[in-house]
């Protein structure tokens, strides 16, 4: 497919186009509203940001390696519920908080196990996955929301170090972790490797089944980070949280300028994707923009942001 | 019998009847003449975007926005209806709409060259978005006793959108199997540069494809709105496009194009309301129910990929 | 170079959008002159927020809000996600929260989820106060309600035992099964059946998560699956119109005895006008949320200006409102055939 022909090496380059329209994006809202370039605002925006950041992380390395993980939701949701039934039967709180994360990789090995060990198609499996895992969490909690944490536990949430939240810290602290990991590692380069070409990485010896396992543990790892975090900040895990967040994730990481059909993306193009759709629609909430409009210029501005950019490609 | 196991539908057949006989074990209803109408019945949306989204898949790309272009296409047929003009002509203008939405889908995809997933995740925004605009966030309803004959007429003994259904299902089939346009559309899912090779016009069968697929989703939300009787176009279809694209897969598509058959895609539409009917009509309680019904489509993947790892067995190299 | 004239391009396309958005959603005109919100002049704003943007009801609500607007001479932001999701729902508020508006309207989606948010909104000295679904146990000073989910459940299942001669079985239809006030309401029926209808059983909860194909798709599977059926309660306002088409199908087709099922449940009159016409649903239960609306903003009005809120008093347009405690309770309505042409919502 014509994906192919376009690799030449424009990753740099592509980076400062996106920073431009998140410059261009935020001049524009500081502008049209008081309120918009704010501490309390930014502050807000990167405290808003978290979950979906935290997704974007493994889905970015997914995408890039050829796949598609669309579960995470529902793992988020399930993750979230988990926990809060453990807390509930009167378990600690943080080994709550590891049952979350256990669960949520429990998720991700079940998705990595039929995915990479059987090559079944990444994106069938997680639609099952994703109506199964949302209909699981409302059998375990009848769907009833969760909440009574202790207030340590809404640190993570909730609270500020030096101004700034300690989840947009903590998710700072995550991409960095990760960039360094796609940038430095062998790891990163059979990620890239399975998405441009994944017989030549199996010939050259390496386990691509399990590569793609680490890759959808790694999805469900953080979909579970998120649903904690998710529940720290709003102080009650519920049966629907997480809902259509795949799509969000998604719009940052193509924003972001990883492609689709894999093999080149960066996560410092999806941190600034992110960015991009979070300040959007932020200075969309400022100015009282109905989200009929908000779903429109989302629309608009990913076609416009990726297509011209694939289409600059060529 | 060994041939009759080389069908590529085979596991997916079994495994239906297995759903089947499993439910009508638990429920004495569910093998009812009466509740088989209410299966197809409850599906005929499914079953006609479905024939559309195989093509697509066949392409090798998916359609992400066919929900959103049924809720514009089924709200401007009420705002339609509801300045007065005649049924016909407005399911008829309503069609012409999703006509429109496949053009601008596949005027991206084909002519622009923009990756399809990222064109329908786009167009999934702004057309839902327009829906909901143009509806004005009332529901469409109330509609003329004359449009209802779409969603619940009788023709020749069966039901109006059954018959439609059906004709288009037979028309489809004929087209992929027996005429050039399908030929090209297996063989550009099957090898996009080859294809080009052979001199087949790659933009063209694309942009047809998502044309086709408008006007499918067209014809569907016409149903959908006569049948339903109510229209939000804030909701109607939302979810639609993840259900018909595993549908497709079930019924033995593969998201890389090229393998699948539109009758292949009818059986997992089919399997998909048999479960979903059959879990309801067995009492089963109803916080299981999507848990139930997303492991049975888990499980229909797992015998489909045993089946294709069984027909390439002593093939060269791994399958995908 | 060409790549920076696209980027440009689309800034430019986005801030077309933004503004041509702001106008046409008949937002106040801030957008063009941040000067004036800035300046923090005399206009009040307030940040009214449904549980989604989409359905008939809230559509309904927004009118309300928007009129409540022009008679106090108030600026009133009527927003929320498109589906009923309370992280977004949250970051919205948030979002409003750093716009200083003086006060903010909300119909949560979890009732615990908006605590922390509005312990915020407190500390800024902002109002809160919670409509049409409750936050009980937050910082929210007022709750604007028809009446309690356990009033409102109570005559729905009074209703339905009323129609159906006290017997026989009974199906529940929720827009959602982790949606509060749908457990809240659906649990007070049951209960109420418990207490004074004995032999009415309740044979299953179907959830339609707020799709109308899905909610048409559960009704049938009712009818199909409990042949017996005498009743179905629909406790959101996509079910009872649901359940009413798929049992005048039915009874279209022959299959069902005219009046065998009884429908009631809450719906806006003008969206069930025709199944009540008909003699589908004998009785539905509403209220108006233009009203709901109105109240909500007028409230938050009367705490900015430092009012006092009390026991019947007269609200413009609405009328009287009984206050118990910290709720607001402006009563339900009745819906028959015989004023249904009389509502306008």
């Amino acid at each position: 497919m014509s994906a192919w022909t376009s690799r030449l090496p424009l990753k740099g380059n592509k980076l400062i186009v996106q920073m431009l329209l998140l410059f261009v994006i935020i001049v524009l809202f500081s502008f049209l509203s008081p309120y918009f370039l704010t501490v309390t605002n930014i502050m807000n925006v990167l405290n808003q940001m978290v979950e979906v950041g935290l997704i974007a992380i493994p889905m970015t390395m997914i995408i890039i390696s050829g796949a598609m993980d669309l579960s995470v939701g529902s793992i988020l949701a399930f993750s979230a519920v988990c926990m809060g039934v453990a807390y509930e039967r009167g378990l600690d709180i943080w080994i709550s908080v590891i049952i979350g994360l256990l669960a949520g990789l429990l998720c991700g090995a079940v998705n990595g196990y039929l995915i990479a060990r059987h090559r079944m198609q990444a994106i069938v499996v997680t639609i099952g996955m994703l109506v199964m895992l949302r209909g699981l969490v409302y059998v375990i909690n009848q769907g009833r929301p969760i909440s009574g944490f202790p207030d340590a536990f809404y640190f993570m949430g909730q609270q500020y170090v030096g101004g700034i939240p300690v989840n947009a810290i903590f998710l700072v602290v995550m991409f960095l972790l990760a960039s360094f990991v796609m940038k430095k590692t062998r790891f990163s380069t059979y990620v890239y490797g399975i998405g441009n070409n994944e017989e030549v990485v199996r010939y050259s010896g390496i386990s691509v089944v399990r590569i793609r396992f680490i890759l959808f543990m790694l999805s469900g790892l953080f979909s579970a980070l998120a649903g904690i975090f998710l529940v720290s900040r709003l102080a009650s895990a519920e049966a629907t949280s997480g809902t259509n967040i795949e799509l969000d994730v998604i719009t940052a990481t193509l924003i972001g300028g990883t492609h689709i059909f894999g093999g080149r993306g960066s996560l410092s193009g999806t941190f600034v994707g992110l960015l991009i759709i979070v300040f959007l629609r932020n200075g969309l909430n400022l100015l009282g923009v109905s989200v009929l409009y908000q779903a429109v210029i989302l629309g608009a501005l990913l076609l416009l942001a990726v297509g011209n950019k694939k289409f600059n490609g060529e | 019998m060994k041939r009759l196991l080389n069908v590529h539908e085979a596991p997916i057949i079994l495994f239906t009847i297995l759903v089947t006989l499993l439910f009508s074990i638990l429920s004495p209803d569910f093998m009812q003449v009466e509740n088989i109408r209410l299966i197809l019945d409850q599906n005929i949306t499914m079953f006609i975007v479905a024939i559309g989204m195989t093509m697509v898949i066949l392409l090798g790309g998916m359609d992400l926005s066919v929900g959103s272009v049924l809720a514009v296409t089924a709200t401007s047929v009420g705002l339609f209806l509801s300045h007065g003009i005649h049924p016909w002509i407005a399911a008829a203008m309503g069609i012409c709409i999703g006509v429109l939405c496949g053009m601008v889908n596949g005027y991206f995809i084909a002519v622009r060259k923009i990756p399809d997933i990222i064109v329908t995740l786009a167009t999934m925004y702004i057309f839902r978005g327009i829906a909901v605009g143009i509806s004005g966030g009332t529901w469409m309803t109330n509609f003329p006793e004359g449009f209802r004959f779409f969603g619940q007429g009788n023709l020749l003994g069966i039901s109006f959108p059954l018959f439609i259904a059906v004709i288009l299902i037979a028309i489809f089939i004929y087209v992929m199997k027996f005429t050039r346009v399908g030929r090209r559309v297996y063989s550009i899912g099957g090898n996009g540069p080859a294809a080009k090779l052979a001199g087949i016009s790659v933009v063209r069968t694309k942009f047809k494809v998502y044309v086709l697929t408008g006007l499918l989703v067209g014809i569907a939300s016409v149903i959908f709105a006569a049948k339903v009787g109510s229209v939000q176009a804030s909701t109607a279809g939302s979810g639609l496009a993840f259900e018909v694209m595993a549908a497709v897969l079930i019924g033995g598509g593969s998201i890389f194009g090229g393998v699948g058959t539109i009758a292949g895609t009818m059986l997992g539409v089919l399997f998909m309301g048999i479960v979903k009917n059959g879990l309801i009509i067995s009492k089963v309680s109803p916080f299981w129910v999507d848990a139930a019904t997303g492991f049975l489509i888990i499980l229909a993947i797992v015998i489909n990929t045993l089946q294709r790892i069984r027909q390439n067995k002593g093939k060269e190299g791994d399958l995908v | 170079m060409k790549k920076l004239t696209l980027t440009l391009l689309t800034g430019v396309l986005a801030l077309n959008l933004a503004a041509c958005g702001s106008t046409s959603g008949n937002q106040p005109g801030n957008g063009g002159k941040p000067s004036q919100g800035a300046s923090g002049s005399d206009t009040r704003t307030y940040f009214i927020n449904p549980k989604s943007i989409g359905p008939a009801y809230w559509a309904a609500a927004e009118k309300g809000a928007k009129k409540a607007a022009a008679d106090l001479k108030v600026e009133v932001l009527f927003n929320a996600p498109t589906e009923a999701d309370s992280s977004k729902q949250i970051n919205m508020i948030q979002d409003m929260l750093t716009r200083k508006v003086s006060g903010i309207g909300v119909s949560p989606n979890d009732a615990k989820a908006v605590g922390p948010v509005f312990k915020k909104a407190k500390g800024q000295g902002v109002n809160i106060v919670t409509w049409d679904s409750d936050a009980p146990d937050t910082d929210r000073q007022y709750y604007v309600a028809p009446a309690t989910d356990q009033e409102v459940g109570e005559l729905l299942a009074k209703t339905i035992g009323e129609e159906i001669g006290g017997k026989g079985q009974v199906a529940f239809m929720v827009a959602g099964l982790g949606s509060q006030n749908q457990i809240a309401k659906s649990n007070a029926a049951k209960a109420y059946f418990a207490a004074n209808y004995p032999d009415i059983e309740v044979v299953t909860t179907v959830a339609s998560d707020d799709d109308q194909q899905k909610a048409y798709a559960n009704a049938q599977n009712l009818l199909q699956t409990y042949p017996d059926l005498r009743g179905i309660i629909g406790f959101a306002g996509g079910e009872p119109p649901a359940a009413a088409e798929v049992v005048e199908q039915a009874v279209k087709a022959g299959t069902l005895e005219k009046n065998q099922v009884a429908i009631t449940g809450i719906a806006v009159p003008s969206v069930v006008k025709n199944y009540i016409k008909n003699g589908t649903i004998k009785t539905d239960i509403i209220w108006d949320p233009g009203k709901l609306a109105y109240v909500t903003v007028y409230i938050l009005d009367q705490l900015a200006q430092g009012k006092e809120i009390k026991d019947g008093m007269e609200i413009p347009t609405v009328g009287t409102v009984k206050v118990d405690g910290q709720n607001v309770f402006i009563g339900t309505l009745q819906v028959t055939n015989e004023n249904v042409d009389s509502f306008d919502f």
